[in-house]
This record gives structure tokens, sequence and C-alpha cells, in this order.
């Protein structure tokens, strides 16, 4: 009986035991990962670990862009802490895959062919000479917004070439004094002209090596066709966000047109507190193509990037979420944003996507006509010379370039201003700055 | 700021002897401007933050910067602050003023006892301590960043609120102030004859040094709460999370994280713009004004003892 009894308590410990143990090891499985991501990103990446539970262990934090760098610089000192994917600046992959941070995984053997063929052209400003290092979550693709109102009232068409641009620039400083095509005081004007007229400024060939050109005819065409617009005032000095400019001229509803990224209606023309331009005036319109080119190229002003970390035990889970950010319904058109808005607020960069963005931009009343097929036809055209570098290349708009317009009105000599700049910066860094 | 006219009045009354030393009306008029233009370059800003949530964003563009918008408009901006990451600003209220609490108790304890013991106690190598307190005053904080944040990981405190209350309670310019006060404001032959009467040293801090310092902790205290409150540096090395952030913290990330002071984030569906930025400003300096009128009198009175001998 005794040894009946030592059985039966053997086997019950053994179930329980079995019981106990099995969802522990389940549990052990779980992969866990870390995602740091930004506010208008949170919600999206909330959603994903909810959806995720049991699958993968999704931890979220908010994090500001800014913050990165330091941070994993602080990670590499205790060898721990780092999350496995990262939303942040484009700029940023440049330093993170430096070796001496070494924080952005080579995804070349992460990414499946389909998601290379969906991420497409898009993606080319995560790819080097070493392999891809982030994925985009979003194209910040400049296009031509104008104002169809003034444009009816005016009698303009839209331009199709930089010439026709500045013609109507022209007849504005004649005829329609006040009026505006834009202004030229920040880093809008590097995203609208510059680069898509392939001026090399940023253009790194190697870790070593980069392109710093100011004196090439693709950056001093830009500066003869434009400086008459600066001198007549067509072209502001001061910044898009200048609170003299947004009173005097975007609130005053006297932007004609103006060449910016794929966000500029939804989140400078429309706002009150921005441009507040009423609702049925707004339409894009592809790039105007510089003179004896074949491409109607585009430059970038934002466009997100992921980045997995090397040291992540799951970098697979970790790309899922990306993915998943920038292909997923629920993220791209369903989720609540604290605005009340839905779903993803810029152009997805993955082509399945982009699809699904369209049908909620397309139907936005806000514009004269649908913004989508202008935005899409630039999406592949973003000038891929210019690549991510080590030096903070956005933050001399501000520190080089718009001082020296906004006190002389010069754009080749605020340009050349920037090239010196950062020419200065990239060597600091161990870049060899050449010309070609 | 207002000042306490009648404590400074009597102190001046007492330096002098009771004479007024006459002065030229001409000098007069200056002083006063010249502190009238000071008052006027002060307030304008805290004017400025206390009104500017009252307006919409668009407002603050377009209207008078002294221009009062409505009472909706501060209701509206702390309905946004709160849509931020599910309305993580409560929380880092909440974190701001138990971080800031916790280390003033602990700093304005611990320099008052730092500084009796320097200055009262028969412990060996006082002049070395005291030495170490000064060199501690001059390192700049950002120069041990590194260190520290070693040292908090090799403890397992990354990211715990303790990391920063303990690092920021190290308070040496509290013990040296502490110090000063005891050396300078209690007769030393008051500790002599405590010491005859048989009080060992905690007894002598507690029984007589303590009871006599009510403006040396105030003064130590608001210090403390003032360096703490707006300390910006040691919460974003040492916590990593969001939700643990505190005010001022949390501020700079809003900063960086809407287009409203930051045009180069770009497009966001957060609806922080320059009102909800300009409350958040306010509930972090808001408190330390309230602070400051709260205990002038008695921060006077701690500033000006042990100035003048009886």
């Amino acid at each position: 009986m005794k040894r009946k009894y030592s059985v039966m308590a053997v086997a019950t410990a053994a179930v329980v035991g079995g019981a106990m143990v099995a969802p522990m090891a389940a549990q052990a499985a779980i992969p866990s990962i870390t995602i740091w991501v930004d506010a208008p990103r949170l919600p999206g990446a909330k959603l994903y670990a909810q959806i995720m539970k049991g699958k993968v262990n999704v931890k979220v934090e908010l994090h500001g862009q800014a913050d990165l760098l330091a941070k994993v610089q602080l990670f590499n000192r205790v060898k721990k802490g780092w999350p496995d994917v990262v939303f942040g600046p484009p700029n940023d992959v440049a330093v993170l895959k430096n070796p001496l941070i070494n924080n952005a995984l080579n995804l070349d053997k992460l990414l499946t062919p389909a998601e290379v063929k969906n991420f497409g052209n898009g993606n080319s400003w995560c790819k080097s000479s070493t392999g891809t290092y982030c994925v985009k979550n979003d194209l910040a693709q400049t296009v031509l917004w104008y104002d169809t109102k003034l444009f009816k009232e005016f009698g303009y068409t839209v331009p199709k070439t930089m010439e026709e641009f500045a013609a109507i620039g022209a007849d504005i400083a004649k005829n329609r004094p006040g009026y505006s095509l834009g202004a030229v005081g920040d880093q809008g004007f590097y995203a609208s002209f510059l680069w898509p007229s392939q001026c090399p400024l940023n253009q790194e060939k190697s870790a070593t090596r980069v392109v710093i050109n100011t004196a090439s005819p693709k950056c001093t065409r830009v500066a003869k066709l434009l400086q008459p617009l600066v001198n007549s005032g067509v072209l502001d000095k001061r910044s898009y966000f200048d609170a003299g400019y947004i009173k005097d001229v975007g609130q005053a509803g006297k932007i004609v047109a103006n060449i910016g990224p794929s966000w500029w209606g939804e989140f400078v023309l429309r706002p009150a507190g921005t441009f507040a331009i009423p609702a049925g005036r707004i339409a894009t319109a592809p790039m105007p193509i510089w003179a004896g080119e074949k491409v109607n190229y585009s430059g970038e002003w934002g466009g997100g990037i992921y980045t997995v970390s090397p040291h992540s035990k799951y970098p697979r889970q970790a790309l899922d979420f990306a993915i998943f950010m920038v292909s997923d319904k629920r993220n791209l058109v369903t989720v609540k944003n604290p605005d009340g808005s839905f779903g993803a607020p810029t152009f997805p960069a993955y082509t399945p996507g982009n699809a699904l963005w369209k049908a909620k931009v397309s139907k936005d009343t806000y514009y004269a006509s649908n913004p989508f097929p202008a935005m899409l036809a630039q999406s592949t055209k973003i000038f891929p010379g210019e690549k991510p570098v080590r030096y903070d290349s956005n933050g001399a708009w501000g520190a080089a370039f718009a001082p020296e317009i906004l006190k002389n009105g010069d754009i080749q000599k605020a340009v050349d201003a920037y090239g010196a700049y950062v020419s200065n910066l990239a060597q600091q860094l161990g870049y060899e700055v050449t010309k070609s | 700021m207002t000042i306490d006219m009648k404590e400074v009045r009597r102190v001046f009354k007492r330096s002098t002897n009771g004479k007024m030393r006459h002065q030229h009306p001409l000098s007069n008029v200056l002083v006063t401007s010249w502190l009238v233009l000071f008052a006027v370059v002060s307030l304008i800003p805290m004017i400025w933050l206390v009104l500017a949530p009252s307006k919409t964003d668009g407002e603050l563009t377009y209207r008078s910067p002294f221009a009062f918008g409505s009472l909706k408009g501060y209701l509206n901006a702390w309905k946004h602050l709160q849509f931020f990451d599910d309305g993580v600003i409560a929380k880092w209220l909440i974190n701001s003023l138990w971080y800031t609490a916790t280390i003033v108790i602990i700093a304005t304890i611990t320099a008052s006892l730092a500084g009796f013991v320097i200055s009262a106690s028969d412990i060996r190598f006082k002049k070395t301590f005291l030495i170490s307190t000064l060199i501690m005053m001059l390192v700049p904080p950002v120069a041990l960043v590194i260190p520290l944040f070693v040292e908090m990981d090799k403890v397992n405190l990354v990211d715990n609120p303790w990391s920063v209350i303990l690092i920021s309670s190290l308070y040496p310019f509290g013990a040296f102030l502490a110090y000063i006060y005891y050396t300078t404001s209690i007769p030393p032959e008051l500790y002599e004859s405590a010491r005859l009467d048989g009080c060992n040293d905690f007894k002598l801090y507690t029984k007589i040094a303590l009871p006599l310092s009510t403006p040396l902790i105030s003064l130590l205290a608001f210090f403390a709460f003032i360096g703490n409150w707006a300390n910006y540096f040691m919460p974003y090395v040492m916590l990593p999370s969001s939700e643990n952030y505190t005010l001022p913290l949390g501020l700079g990330f809003l900063f960086m994280s809407t287009p409203a002071i930051n045009p180069g984030v770009g497009a966001t569906s957060v609806p922080i713009y320059k009102p909800e930025i300009a409350l958040a400003g306010a509930l972090i300096a808001v408190p330390i004004m309230i602070m400051f009128l709260i205990s002038q009198k008695r921060l006077i009175r701690g500033m000006l003892a042990g100035s003048i001998k009886e």
C-alpha cells in the first residue's frame, strides 16, 4: 500500500511538474525584442506588441531621434542595453554602421528577395558598397506643390522644366509682387533644388571618401537659374518655418507653388499653425526636370529608417517589426493616432505598403486633386548619388548655408559656405574629400 | 521677484549703526531704473510663457505676444499633452516630484551633517575633507558621465530612478555652505559648553546645531530643489526609458519629437505644437517661481546669516 502511494505521489509530482515546466519552456523559447521608436511611430509599435503577444515579447520604448547615438555609445561602454531595432533619422545609419559604433547590422542576408524587391529604389539610401544597413520607413521625395486657385487666376500652367518654373518666378516678380515660389533659408533648398540637380555635396563613395564639389556645373546651374528669383524676393531668403514667412506669405495665401517633400501638404500647407491654406486648392505635380537631363530627379527631406542591432539575439524578429510598419494595413491605414487621424502619416517606402496608403490619401478632400500619382512617380526617382555621411550634413544647412543666404542673398556663396563647412567636418572625421 | 524690504532695512540699519547715509536723488533714480529694467527683462519671458498656452498655434504666430487667448486654450494644450504616449507627461510630473523631493531630503540632511562635522567635530583629516568638497564643486558633472554610468551599470541601477537620486544627492556645494554657516554663525563656545555637559557629536548636532540652523536648512533645501527640479543631464544619461523621465527631460523630448520647435522632424501625427510646449515649459518653471516666492524671506535670512558680528 505504502509503495502504491509512493508511486502515485511520484506520478502526480511528474504530471504537475511537467505541466509547470512545459509553459516555462515555451515561455523561454519566445523571442524578446526591444523597439525604439519616435512619437509618430508609437501607436503602430504598440499595436505590433499587442499583435505579437505570445509569439514575440515586444518592449516598446519612446526615444528622441537625437538621442540614439549618445545612448548607443553609453551602451557600448557597458556592453549591454542596445535596443534590437530603432527608428531614426536617415543620416544615423552612416554613424551606426561605422565599426567604432557598430550598431547597424548588414541586412543583406536577412532580407528576402521579395522584401528587397518591395523596398526597391527607395532603399538605395541604405545601401553602400559593403551591404544594406537599414530599411526605409517612409520616403520624403520632393514633388511640386501648387495652388490651383492661384494658377488659374494668374493663368499659369504646371511647369515641367526648371526653366518653366523660373519663368513663372520671373512673371510673379514682374506682375504679382508679394507672391512666392517658396523659401530658401533652410534644408528645403537642398532637398528641392541642389539634390535633384545632382549637385555633389554629400556623396560618400566609401567609408573614407566623400565627394563635395560646389563648383560642379550641377551646383552652379542652380545658383544661376534661381538667383534672380532670390533677388526679386519670389524665393524668400528666410526659412519656411520663420514666423515672419509663415505670417506674411504662407498664411496670407501667397505661395503660388513650391517644391517640397511628400509630407508637405499634410504637415505644412494644411495645419492652422503653419500655412493654413484652405481646402480645395492644393495639388501636386512631378518634379520639373533640369535642362539636359533624362530623369526628373527628386531630393529628400526626411524619410526615417530602421536599423537592426548586430547585438540583437533575434534580428529576424527585429526586422519583422520594420516590415510590419511599412506593409501592414493595421499600421498604415487603421491605427489611431494621438491627433485623431488614422494610419501612417507619411509615404511608406515599401511597394505594397504605399498601395495601401494610396487609398487613404487619395480620398482626402483637402486636396484639389489626388496628390498620390505625383508622389508615386517621384518615389523611384530620388537621386541616389547623395548618401548618408558620418558628419551632421543636415545641421550644416542651419549652421553655414542659412546665415550666409540671409545675410548676402547670394546662392552660390551660401552653397560654397556649406561646402566649406561640411568639408571641414568630413576631414575631422577622417574622410578624404575629393572633387569627383 | 519681491524683496522683503523690512529685513533689508533692518540689516542695513544694523550694519550702519542706525545712521542712514544720505544719497543723491539722482542715484536713487538710476538705481531704481536699473532694477526696474532688470525686473522687466526677467518678467517678460515668464509672462509670455504663462500666456502662450492660452492661444492656439496659429494665434501664437499672428497675435501679440502678450495677448490672452482663452482659458480653453490651457485645457486644450493639456489635453493634447496627455495624448502624447497615453498621458506620459503626468508620469513625468510625478517622477519629477518624487525624485526631487527625495534628493532634497537626502541632500539637505547629508550636506548639513557634513558641514557640521567639518566645522565642529574633532574628527581627523577635516582639512582634507574640506578640500575634497571644494574640488568636487569644481568638477563639471559632464566630466563624470561615463564613469558614473559604468558605476551605475555595475550595481544594476541604470534605468532605475535611484541612480539619479543617489548621484544627485551628493551635494558638495551644500556641504560647503553648511560648513561656512556652522563656522560663522554658531559660537564655538556653545559647542564647548555642550561637550562639558556630556554631549557627543551627534547630540551636539541634533540638540544645538540643528535647532539653530533653520535658515541654513531652508537655503540648502532651496538650492537642492532648484538644481534638481530642472536637472536635465543626469536623468538623460541614466534613464533611457521614457516612463522614468523627469519633466525637463520630457520637455526636451517633446522638443525633439515634434516639428513645433524643431522643423527638421517634419511630419508628425502627434498634436504637440507651440502652446503645448509652452505649457510643458510653464509646468517646469512655475514651481520654481512659487518655491522662490514662498521661501524668499528665509532665503534672505539664510544668505545674510553670519555676515555681521553683534
